[in-house]
């Protein structure tokens, strides 16, 4: 039980770029990726999104598949940073040791259905997207194109999703049912959720300002982010040189209530507290944090206060890279976890965009300029979700 | 794990004794489940803005608590094939019916597929470890590893483990337009003739208090949690032979669905369980994603009543005694799944 467990692979697609590389260049010269919507026709074109930069067509081809495949978007994203995160690992024989995915979506199949909802009772055309409406499809999807067999699972804590299914996905290392894991999440941008969202009217009109004073609310994005993992024994058996250790996790339910969080942050504390103790860090050791920071009032807020609980005094640099990418939901844990561990190998830290007041009584101003150079050695990452879901993830230097 | 306390809304009456002494057989296109008095759970104030699994999901929560005599758990932890059916349509047929103006957010932040998992902490007050799978025929052994696992690093004393699934209309229309479900009503408890083209789909919830220690109301031990993904014949059938090898199993409740084109990927039970009784489940409460759970509280009540539901054994000798009983169920010849569970 005491053996670590690596990152050996990393895999993002987002709205600053495809691949990791491309990712961590736009973090680093604050480009972000924000614009209105083009994916679809809506009557709330006017309001900002951060989109991948590529058509359905083009993920088909990127991919190597036929052009009439019926992949959803949610499904094709996974594929490109599920396949990224594999490669990188350099797995080729997949059967050499029990390899499993446990993937994340809280879109799921939705970007299709809403396409053809009506449509399906009467016409044949889109009939082959019936099965992709479940969150598992996009899963197995995933498992089919690179050959995965010994476990699959899919998590869906609307947007702590992806940090869950990487939390599993250790956890059953660590227990010695599994060798290695692709572990991460996947949502592609639909109507359904820009409605959701903005019935709830916590999008902002403009662009998102995390941990500002100011703020009102947040702007949606799509994508993927996957990482592999793989346990002590297989990283020395292949005398590989892991990116990370993934070295806490801590899930707890704020239970205050369905969509928001509670003012003191519980769920928040307790998770990042479990997190720190699985990892056996003092928080005065963590040299990032990597906050949910929407840019809603409610989360900024709540999530202040839990860091404020953690860190009486003084505290790590924090950025929250949302108003990069936008919140990609199940997605969104997935990508800062590639982000995290970058942040360890390059020794950087994201600015947080759009920040010029702090919130009142929080004493909190997060990094508004990229920094490179430093020793990072852990990164604590946040991710609260809808039904007061609350994860995080730690990450450390590997030391083999 | 033990299994102490077990609750279940389905559509068949779980509270009658002799269990299914009032089976309910119709012919129908789907399965729905008797609704229970809510207002026995839930005030009806906060009852009326929630969904059909939010509510069901609440009553069999509560019973397996109750009967278990646990306040609050230590993890709730919830398998759920499509999530919140209902709401995801009420909100997206809004959207397209109504070129998304005059929309309120209701549906939509139930529409989330960890909905149940949460409103049953909200309910409890419970702050602990909470998770939602969602996937497929495995969503509910997903969450029966998290047990184990959670069990084993000795994090919890007592874990709310639970499937749910909801079927409205138009899901099982298009189930329909994708050749899963039967296009003309179907008696389901004779639906396993082997004769129908689709299943026939249904809905419904099992909960159960899984725990370290032994109580008086102890249905079980749960031993083995398997799933094995897209599996050859050959491999279901090393499965099953080793599962056979190691326990003597007195029942194996298998998932016939009454489709024959997944159906067909069974094989031959009492080949390979000579002893045991050979029972189904899919023809008292339906096909769906989690119905393994309902086939868990199934098995629960046998282990604890001593007794086998003339209408659940379709073939095989008549067993007097039943110690071990295996649930083999796969969905759609994709996610086969092996549960073991013990007096």
């Amino acid at each position: 039980m005491s053996k670590k467990v690596f990152v050996t692979g990393l895999g993002a697609i987002s709205a600053i770029g495809n691949g990791a590389e491309e990712n961590l260049n736009a973090l680093l010269s604050s480009r972000h990726g924000i614009a209105p919507v083009s994916l679809f026709e809506t009557r709330h074109s006017h309001l900002l999104v951060g989109e991948v930069k590529k058509t359905n067509k083009e993920l088909l081809s990127d991919l190597g598949l036929s052009p009439d495949t019926f992949y959803t978007r949610t499904t094709l994203l996974g594929l490109m940073a599920a396949k990224e995160a594999f490669k990188h690992a350099k797995i080729d024989d997949v059967t050499k040791y029990k390899t499993g995915v446990i993937s994340s979506t809280s879109v799921a199949g939705m970007c299709e259905t809403e396409n053809h909802y009506f449509d399906y009772l009467e016409s044949d055309e889109f009939l082959p997207f019936i099965k992709t409406h479940d969150c598992g499809d996009s899963t197995e999807a995933i498992a089919d194109y690179l050959g995965i067999k010994d476990y699959l699972g899919t998590v869906s804590t609307a947007c702590s999703s992806a940090p869950n299914a990487i939390m599993m996905g250790a956890r059953l290392i660590k227990a010695g049912r599994i060798d290695r894991m692709l572990v991460g999440g996947t949502d592609g941008l639909s109507k359904f959720t820009l409605n959701g969202f903005n019935t709830l009217m916590i999008l902002d009109s403009g662009h998102s300002r995390p941990f500002d004073a100011t703020r009102t609310g947040l702007n949606l994005g799509e994508g993927a982010g996957f990482i592999v993992l793989e346990s002590e024994d297989v990283v020395r058996a292949e005398n590989k040189t892991p990116l990370a250790e993934i070295s806490g996790y801590g899930n707890a339910n704020d239970a205050h209530h369905q969509t928001a969080s509670s003012p003191e942050g519980n769920g928040a504390f307790l998770a990042m507290n479990d997190a720190l103790t699985v990892g056996g860090i003092d928080p005065s050791e963590v040299n990032y944090i990597n906050v949910h920071g929407t840019g809603t009032e409610n989360n900024d807020q709540s999530e202040g206060m839990a860091i404020r609980r953690i860190y009486k005094n003084g505290m790590p640099p924090f950025s929250s890279i949302k108003s990069f990418v936008g919140h990609t939901l199940a997605a969104a844990g997935g990508l800062e976890a590639v982000y995290s561990v970058l942040a360890i190998q390059k020794g950087c830290i994201y600015p947080n965009l759009n920040f010029k007041n702090p919130i009142e009584g929080l004493n909190m101003i997060p990094e508004t300029e990229a920094q490179e150079g430093l020793e990072i050695n852990h990164v604590l990452s946040n991710s609260f979700g809808f039904g007061g879901n609350c994860t995080s993830l730690l990450f450390s230097k590997a030391e083999l | 794990m033990y299994i102490n306390g077990i609750g279940c809304v389905a559509p068949q009456e779980t509270k009658t004794k002799p269990l299914f002494s009032n089976l309910i057989e119709e012919e129908v296109l789907q399965l729905t489940i008797i609704k229970p008095n809510y207002k026995e759970y839930i005030s009806p104030v906060k009852s009326r803005r929630m969904g059909k699994a939010i509510k069901m999901g609440i009553v069999a929560c509560t019973d397996a608590l109750k009967e278990a005599q646990l306040e609050i758990p230590d993890a709730i932890i919830a398998g759920t094939g499509m999530g919140c059916q209902e709401d995801s349509e009420k909100f997206l047929e809004a959207v397209i019916k109504d070129s998304e103006q005059f929309l309120t957010p209701t549906s939509f932040i139930q529409s989330t597929h960890n909905t149940v998992a949460g409103s049953v902490a909200l309910m409890l007050k419970c702050r602990a470890y909470n998770f939602t799978y969602c996937h497929r025929g495995f969503s509910f052994e997903n969450a029966l590893v998290d047990a184990e696992l959670t069990f084993s690093e000795n994090k919890a004393e007592n874990i709310l483990a639970f499937g749910i699934d909801e079927i409205t209309e138009h899901t099982r229309k298009t189930f329909q337009r994708a050749g899963w479900n039967v296009n003309v009503e179907t008696n389901p408890v004779k639906m396993l003739n082997g004769e129908n083209k689709g299943s026939v789909y249904g809905e419904g919830t099992a909960s159960f208090v899984l725990s370290k220690n032994k109580l008086e109301t102890t249905y079980g031990s749960l031993e083995k949690v398997d799933m094995l993904y897209k599996p050859s014949s050959e491999e279901v059938k090393n499965k099953l032979s080793e599962i056979a090898k190691e326990n003597s199993v007195d029942l194996v409740l298998v998932g016939y669905s009454g489709d024959p084109q997944f159906d067909q990927h069974y094989p031959k039970m009492e080949s390979l369980f000579p002893e045991a009784a050979i029972g189904g489940f899919k023809h008292l409460v339906g096909e769906y994603h989690t119905v393994s759970s309902f086939a868990l509280w199934l098995s629960c009540q046998v282990l604890k009543g001593q007794e086998l539901p003339e209408t659940v054994q379709l073939s095989g000798p008549s067993k007097k005694e039943f110690k071990s009983i295996l649930i083999y169920n796969h969905y759609n010849n994709l996610d086969h799944s092996f549960i073991l569970v013990n007096k």
